[in-house]
């Protein structure tokens, strides 16, 4: 951190104050929606050079910071008024804080005096967001402002990181002052004990069938290159999550894919049969591990993760490593003498290998998603919203790094794309950000078509519309007898005409032979664009691992 | 298993409640609580109840940016002390 004894004489309001601070930290664009409460800080925002989107719902305001977080790596800051404006915010901010997204939300306060008393648009959101939140400040003194802020995105970026809360009542928003910088705090991160990564090598070279287990660390750690190494000089075959998607090139010989509900039978199968599982940066999911106790049950377990509060969580680490993942990951790296296994992933990942082949002239949502990321290539961001599509997408999507793929993967938030699309589209403002949404999830949050064309931001939208909530109706049709209970949408709107209503442009898809000329306009198209793809209302996501069940009983595939 | 743990913290708004949500939230239940508090920190004492790993919930306090140190006691004494604890009631039903 910068100067601790840096002082100034120059006065500002808090909110003046606060600008400042985010400025210093490098922020250039804050999502947000202003109200009540936070008049000040969009008063100030008039003389300030930092870029104000305007969203139209606040919940979108949070998911966009997240995605210009995901997408660039810093930290994501959002900006809200108090009361309704503040809980809208707190969808977004729990889904950072289960994908351990860094993001500074801040939200007006009522003044400090009427704090506690049910004025008009006041909530403890310092109380609600207590659960979902890595820390969080109510800021009662206008001397505070700066320092807090500067805090909150250290803390926000941090070891593992996470969303900060800042409360700012409008009174200390409004209060003339010369900020004292006396406060600000740096944060150590941990370091390994050279006996740690001994064991840790040695517990490699015992192994016989190692695996490396990839989440999302791997990427918030830097650490995509150290892994690549690693897996190039060892041979190590490697299985992903979600989250991880991207971590491992696709291409690499021995990336056996996601494991997990939906993962690939090749990923499952090697995980159940490993002698030695190397999580890097991933957690144990529910939705990675299937029945946790039939998990990976002949392997021990060497645990990588920034956060100590995860080793041993859930599974019994035999080696646990909270440092820096990237070092970690480089200085696991010896000869292996591992060809056996490596045959056996070999076969399994061929024979285990996606077809594309599927009968009829109606759009396959798979290939259609595989050949658009093949045309698109390096220069695409893909972000998805929550479904049948999201696990098509993390199937399907040919990606070469974590952060050209953004998903709401421990929330599992509908409404997530379009707003994480815009994100990213602020975070890298050359890239094709394509957001692949479902019938469902796109109009949780619609109303962003809006921010799309009022700043000309030039989000493409593939809409998989199988005019019902598929995910939902998969696990009706398989566990619930076919009892359809609330999931028809077949009388969604004309999603054509809506998106132009908006004044996006837009067209619409129905048989598989218009795929090729939909790619190329959404790849070479200028302004945005919303692309209508209708599929069919039958099409299940497999294979599946049933609830409950051993990643080993996958619904859908051949053992 | 009963468990006694001491923690020193910032003095912090919120900095209590977020420690005592994150016990409940972990699926730890909490028996007793003593809370003492100096110019600028917080002494907690609490004995917690839970099937789970007590050490895993030593680290999600850990990592709260309010705690500063978080001391689990020893296994032994601990049982030693659930066994002095349980001949003293906490509530006395005198009404009954």
């Amino acid at each position: 951190m910068d100067g601790s004894k840096a002082q100034s004489t120059t006065t500002k309001t808090g909110a003046q104050w606060l600008l400042h601070a985010l400025e210093a930290e490098g922020c250039d664009v804050l999502f947000g929606y202003p109200g009540g409460a936070i008049m000040p800080v969009y008063d100030a925002l008039v003389d300030s050079d930092i870029k104000h989107i305007l969203v139209r719902h606040e919940q979108a305001a949070a998911l966009a910071a997240d995605g210009y977080a995901r997408a660039s790596g810093k930290v994501g800051v959002c900006l809200a008024t108090s009361g309704p404006g503040a809980t809208n915010l707190l969808t977004g901010i729990a889904n950072a804080y289960l994908d351990s997204v860094p993001m500074v939300a801040i939200t007006g306060q009522v003044q400090t005096g009427v704090m506690g008393t049910d004025a008009f648009q006041e909530v403890d959101i310092f109380g609600m967001s207590l659960p979902v939140v890595k820390h969080s400040f109510i800021v009662r003194n206008a001397e505070d402002v700066y320092a807090t802020v500067r805090n909150a995105f250290a803390i926000a970026r941090s070891g593992r990181p996470g969303p900060v809360l800042i409360d700012l009542p409008k009174d200390v928003a409004t209060t003339k002052v010369a900020a004292s910088m006396a406060s600000l705090k740096s944060f150590q991160e941990s370091v390994d004990e050279p006996e740690g990564i001994a064991a840790a090598r040695a517990l490699i070279a015992q192994a016989e069938r190692p695996l490396l287990y990839v989440g999302g660390g791997v990427n918030m750690g830097n650490a995509e290159w150290a892994l690549r190494s690693l897996m190039r000089s060892t041979g190590l075959p490697a299985v992903w999550t979600l989250k991880g998607l991207g971590a491992v090139e696709p291409d690499a010989p021995f990336n056996l894919g996601m494991l997990g509900m939906h993962g690939n039978p090749a990923a499952n199968f090697a995980v159940q049969d490993c002698d030695l599982l190397i999580v890097a940066g991933a957690r144990f999911d529910d939705r990675a591990t299937g029945k946790l106790s039939t998990f990976a049950p002949k392997a021990k377990v060497l645990h990588l993760d920034i956060d100590a509060a995860e080793i041993s969580k859930l599974r019994n680490a035999d080696v646990g490593l909270s440092g820096k993942i990237c070092e970690n990951l480089l200085a696991l790296a010896q000869p292996l003498n591992i060809s056996d296994w490596q045959k056996k992933c070999r076969a399994m990942k061929t024979q285990h290998a996606e077809r594309y082949d599927a009968p009829g002239d109606g759009v396959f949502a798979p290939a259609l998603l595989k050949q658009l990321s093949e045309a698109g290539g390096n220069k695409v961001i893909v972000t998805s919203d929550v479904g049948q599509h999201q696990m098509w997408v993390a199937q399907h999507w040919r990606v070469n790094r974590t952060a050209a793929h953004l998903s709401s993967g421990g929330l599992g938030t509908m409404g997530y794309g379009l707003p994480a699309a815009i994100g990213a589209q602020y975070a890298k403002p050359n890239a094709t950000v394509i957001c692949v949404s479902g019938d469902g999830s796109i109009m949780m949050n619609i109303q962003e078509l809006a921010t799309l064309k009022r700043y000309g931001i030039p989000v493409k939208i593939v809409l998989l519309d199988n005019s019902c909530l598929g995910m939902v109706r998969q696990w009706q049709e398989l566990f619930f007898a076919e009892r359809y209970s609330e999931v028809d949408l077949s009388d969604n709107p004309d999603f054509a005409v809506l998106a132009a209503a908006f004044g996006i442009p837009s067209f619409t898809v129905e048989r598989r032979d218009q795929v090729p000329a939909a790619i190329e306009r959404l790849l070479n198209d200028e302004g945005s664009l919303f692309c209508h793809v209708k599929i069919d209302p039958r099409a299940n996501v497999w294979p599946l691992v049933p609830p409950g069940k051993s990643n080993a009983d996958m619904m859908g595939c051949a053992a | 298993m009963s468990r006694r743990l001491e923690i020193t913290m910032a003095a912090n708004e919120g900095a209590l409640i977020r420690l005592l949500g994150t016990v409940e939230r972990r699926g730890y239940s909490l028996d007793s609580l003593h809370v003492e508090r100096t110019a600028d920190h917080m002494l907690v004492n609490m004995r917690i109840e839970s099937d789970r790993d007590a050490n895993i919930l030593c680290r999600q306090l850990d990592r709260l940016i309010d705690v500063q140190s978080v001391n689990l006691e020893a296994q032994l004494e601990a049982v030693l002390d659930a066994a002095q604890y349980e001949e003293t009631p906490r509530f006395q039903a005198t009404w009954l």
